[in-house]
């Protein structure tokens, strides 16, 4: 009995049915799954239909968009909703290749690393959610800061990611890829379920789906909250979803959307390995008061957001148009303290004590968008296959402002920057699909994406040399960026297709990074990739998905983390390579399990030759070299005194090999293994999910900087020292599920 | 094309080549974490006994008693302000000469970041403790293995706090950040003075900045920080002292040229030295 059990899938990463299409397009004619299997990517336009024994998917009308890169995946969650996962973002782990790393408190937004990038909380991933941006654009924590938390995880029926930048669709900050999260809900009926957990973890969700709807229609409201498994680190959050989706005609349909969270989280922050080893950390004097100690009680932070969302698809014979618009207001306040006393140089001047590094983050912005495309397709065997094109328009309007705290207290001290912004990014696309050969197919893309930036800095001095003046500057910039697009794919036969791509990709300017006039406000990356892919169904309904990949990036002018600014700042060019290789394996009814290995390398080249290279330069800090990932389900029912009874064993497992560290130093290894048992009987369900089992202490965060937690008037040292924040020790959460069908009477 | 092809084909190699090797061998992100030893001394004027010089107004300075609490040093990377003629070391005479003809012409500027006085780049090394150092000892006081990073080092920093914990009840400081007690003798006048130092906590008086030093940091090298007694009362006029102790020395007052005298001498370049000496391996 699982949330996301909607009904099949025919996308590019999901286990192809039988009769795909060798090309790798969704299937024109109706395939149908049962519940349990992958579920249906939503811009199929997929039409639910109720039936006795679940959900069947019909899928009609013209193809969806074919991949445009053996690196792009359309993961159907499924059963691999299973798999112990506290959040939305933590589906994010199902990309191969990517890896969450956490430092910041429960609901602070995951650094990301992902094919030899380290997109920070979101600055190299372009991340959205039924269409809807979520990176937010000069947040004063990070450019690009992306937060997933307030998506209730059970309502996540696809994640939708392209590693590279290759697909014309994708916009701002898809440097290193972009992920897409779509919604959906399977059940019909309401399920409810509430979980207790280790460290006083408590949750409660009720989710809606009408009868007369198919799993696009839905509500949900989630609450939680906790102790956190040390001191400081408490939570607690409130979320809410509904999604309705109404047909028009038999070809128009429209769906709204709404969603609106808010949370509140303390954070025990980072602390330096030198000190947990010396056992000198304010705590006590066990190991692991010790490991889950923290310098600065004064970390943590609080955020709220709501969205709504309208979205209008038209189909005809062989188009299908689509008009999407949104609002979105959100703001957002952290409190951060990376380098204890070191940088209150005023203080210092004086002889006073410093006052403390505590960084406040805030952002407060009103984001309106609007996006939509037309898509159409020729007869089979011309030479014109599909086309596309579309634009993307969005506005942000909002505040980012830094503020310095004391330690004591966390008195806000000085303003270390105090931005009001104005942001506009308009886009347009337009792509098409030959077939010179009918084993191969081609694919162009060009996206041309404007930025607008205003910015009035708020923080400027009262003074300069020739005499008083306003404490306000006003800046704005504008550029263009032409990104083309480029995808091979030739049909090897026996279910194998190589598939090549290339692309130019964008990443807005930081506006804190901007100057007047400055006409190329953005940063430039470019990617190729090759790729085997291989889909293929054993017997009656295995089916099994391979990928194996090879790619190259370089990225003009990058952001890396400055613990002092708390924040990703510029730091120059950098290449990277690597390979990755994949493979998920599912049946509809018991099986899913989906693995990947990938390798990655990246490079900072000298300053004075910043040139395309595999190899120049130094190797880039902190970027996992491995990363293995696997997920995997089982289901099965058991007759019990002629009452069946259903069970669910998952598993999730994680390998980081060590990372490079600054110094020629390797961080260690980060080992995880998580795993869950789900009993159910008619309606009821029990579950436990154990999470690191090996209750390892992994070090989630590892950076090498400066840092002074001795003391407001002890010496600093200068050299640099790791930091770590550590994961989570192995926690238990037990729940208990009830799902009313829709139609029935309790 | 062939050439870029080819160095296409070798990046290819090189980047196979490197697969097998990813993660077990070197992080590859530069430097390297060693170990030094760091060891505080006194010196005496140069062709002078331990604790007997002579400065610029004739004055035959003896002292009986000198000592300062140091702590802590810093090594930068960058050169500092006070750093010697890097052109000096050229290989090629009119290399040296070109050098020094167009560094007389054009001074070398030294911008530094933001209000920064001083700014060596990227730290190499450092002592966070204090101690007091007796200037009249013969014996070097050594604190053992400190913490650094392999590479060139250029200039260092002390800091000169005031003595903390048991430091500050030190009877050679007698409470003070300096002490200094001896006899100045010009022709027949002979002036027995004492008295101690304190330095203000505003802006950097307590810091000695961007001080000369030449070398590259390896593994178990020996760093000596030497202080100069004889610079502390360089430009002193021990005439001008007037406060006598009943036991006849003069008292060093705050507001005496003696003390402004020492005051600037005790943070300056010729207060200090510092040398870096390769520990190098035994013979077998």
């Amino acid at each position: 009995m699982d949330a996301n059990t909607a009904g099949g899938d025919a996308g590019a990463n999901a286990p192809a049915s039988a009769n795909a299409p060798a090309d790798g397009s969704v299937p024109t004619p109706a395939t149908t799954f049962t519940p349990g299997a992958v579920s249906s990517p939503a811009d199929t336009n997929s039409i639910p239909e109720a039936t006795s024994s679940g959900i069947q998917v019909r899928v009609r009308g013209a193809p969806a968009r074919p991949p445009v890169a053996a690196g792009e995946y359309r993961i159907a969650i499924g059963n691999l909703a299973e798999v112990p996962r506290r959040s939305a973002e933590d589906l994010l782990t199902l990309a191969p290749g990517l890896l969450l790393t956490s430092y910041g408190g429960e609901y602070h937004a995951s650094g990301v690393f992902l094919r030899g990038f380290d997109a920070g909380v979101g600055q190299d991933i372009e991340f959205s959610l039924q269409g809807i941006p979520l990176n937010e654009v000069s947040n004063a924590h990070g450019h690009g800061y992306a937060d997933a938390h307030f998506i209730i995880p059970e309502l996540v029926s696809e994640l939708g990611v392209v590693e590279g930048p290759f697909d014309p669709r994708q916009g701002d900050f898809a440097v290193a890829g972009s992920v897409r999260f779509t919604l959906g809900f399977g059940l019909r009926g309401v399920l409810a379920k509430a979980g207790l957990g280790s460290f006083g973890r408590r949750r409660v969700v009720a989710l809606w789906g009408p009868s007369s709807s198919g799993p696009d229609t839905f509500a949900g409201v989630d609450f939680e909250d906790g102790n956190g498994f040390g001191p400081n680190r408490a939570f607690s959050s409130a979320r809410a979803m509904a999604q309705t989706e109404l047909e028009l005609d038999g070809r128009t349909k429209v769906k709204l959307l709404a969603a609106a969270a808010a949370n509140r989280f303390d954070s025990a922050g980072v602390v330096r390995i030198d000190d947990l080893e010396a056992g000198r950390l304010p705590c006590g004097p066990a190991p692991d008061e010790q490991a889950f100690c923290l310098y600065d009680p004064n970390q943590g932070g609080a955020g709220a957001r709501i969205l709504l969302s309208s979205h209008l698809t038209r189909r005809a014979d062989r188009t299908i148009s689509d008009v999407q618009v949104w609002v979105s207001s959100r703001s957002l306040r952290l409190r951060e303290n990376f380098t204890g006393f070191l940088t209150d140089v005023e203080s210092r001047s004086l002889g006073l004590p410093q006052r403390g590094d505590g960084v406040e983050p805030s952002y407060h912005a009103l984001m309106i968008g609007s996006r939509g495309s037309l898509r159409w397709s020729s007869p089979d065997k011309a030479f014109l296959r599909d086309g596309e094109i579309g634009y993307f328009a969005r506005h942000d309007d909002g505040d980012a402002v830094l503020r310095r705290l004391r330690t004591t207290g966390g008195i806000p001290y000085k303003v270390d920057a105090d931005n009001k912004l104005r942001i506009s990014n308009i886009a347009a696309f337009a792509s098409a699909r030959v077939a010179p050969h009918q084993r191969l197919f081609l694919t162009a893309g060009l996206r041309l994406d404007s930025f607008l930036f205003s910015v009035v800095d708020r923080n400027r001095p009262a003074m300069d040399r020739v005499g008083s003046r306003l404490t306000s500057d006003a800046t704005d910039a504008y550029g263009l960026s032409l990104q083309p697009k480029m995808t091979a794919t030739g049909i090897l036969g026996g279910g194998f297709r190589a598939v090549g791509a290339f692309g130019i990709g964008t990443r807005s300017s930081d506006a804190q990074a901007l100057s007047d006039g400055e006409f190329a406000p953005f940063a430039r990356v470019g990617a190729a990739e090759t790729g085997l892919t291989w889909s293929r169904t054993w017997g009656e309904d295995l089916l099994t998905d391979g990928r194996l990949i090879g790619f190259f990036t370089h990225v003009d002018r990058d952001l890396l983390f400055d613990e002092q600014a708390g924040r990703n700042t510029l730091a120059g060019a950098s290449n990277r390579f690597g390979a990755l290789t994949s493979l998920r394996a599912a049946t509809p009814r018991s099986f899913d399990a989906l693995a990947s290995v990938t390798y990655a390398e990246a490079y900072q080249p000298p300053a004075d030759d910043p040139s395309v290279a595999f190899v120049k330069g130094r190797r880039l800090p902190y970027i996992p070299r491995w990363v293995a990932r696997l997920d995997a389900t089982w289901r099965r029912a058991i007759p019990v005194r002629d009452r069946p009874l259903e069970l669910v064993a998952a598993t999730g497992f994680t390998y980081v090999a060590p990372r490079p560290l600054p110094y020629e130093q390797l961080s260690d290894s980060v080992v995880t293994w998580d795993a869950a048992l789900r009993v159910a009987a008619g309606r009821f369900q029990v579950g436990l999910d154990v999470t690191n089992i090996l209750d390892r202490r992994n070090h989630d965060f590892v950076f090498n900087y400066v840092s002074n937690f001795r003391g407001p008037e002890a010496a600093a040292s200068m050299l640099p020292q790791r930091h770590v924040a550590l994961a989570a020790p192995r926690a238990l959460y037990v729940t208990l599920s009830y799902h009313q069908p829709a139609g029935d009477s309790p | 094309v062939n050439t870029r092809f080819r160095t296409f084909v070798r990046n290819i190699i090189v980047a196979v080549a490197l697969v097998p090797c990813a993660g077990a061998c070197d992080a590859g992100t530069g430097g390297r974490p060693i170990q030094f030893s760091l060891a505080l001394a006194g010196a005496a004027a140069p062709g002078q006994p331990l604790a007997v010089s002579t400065n610029t107004n004739g004055w035959q300075i003896t002292l009986e008693r000198a000592c300062i609490a140091v702590g802590p040093i810093y090594f930068f990377a960058g050169a500092g302000h006070l750093s010697p003629d890097e052109t000096a070391t050229r290989s090629s005479f009119m290399s040296r000469q070109l050098a020094r003809l167009s560094r007389s012409l054009i001074p070398p500027a030294r911008a530094l970041p933001g209000s920064h006085h001083f700014d060596g780049g990227e730290v190499r090394g450092e002592w966070l403790s204090q101690a007091v150092v007796d200037l009249l000892s013969p014996t070097p006081l050594s604190f053992g293995a400190q913490n650094g990073l392999e590479g060139k080092v250029g200039s260092y920093s002390l800091m000169l706090d005031p003595p903390g914990g048991d430091l500050a009840r030190d009877p050679c400081l007698s409470g003070h950040h300096a002490f200094a007690e001896g006899s100045a003798r010009r022709g027949v006048e002979m002036v027995r003075f004492r008295g101690g130092l304190d330095l203000e906590a505003t802006a950097d008086k307590r810091r000695a900045q961007g001080l000369p030093i030449s070398g590259h940091f390896t593994e178990g090298a020996t760093i000596l920080v030497t202080v100069h007694p004889a610079a502390w009362f360089a430009d002193a006029r021990f005439e001008s002292l007037h406060v006598k102790e009943p036991d006849g020395a003069f008292v060093i007052t705050g507001d005496s040229q003696v003390r402004a005298a020492w005051f600037v001498a005790v943070r300056s370049n010729a207060a200090f030295s510092a040398s870096v000496n390769l520990t190098l391996p035994a013979l077998p």
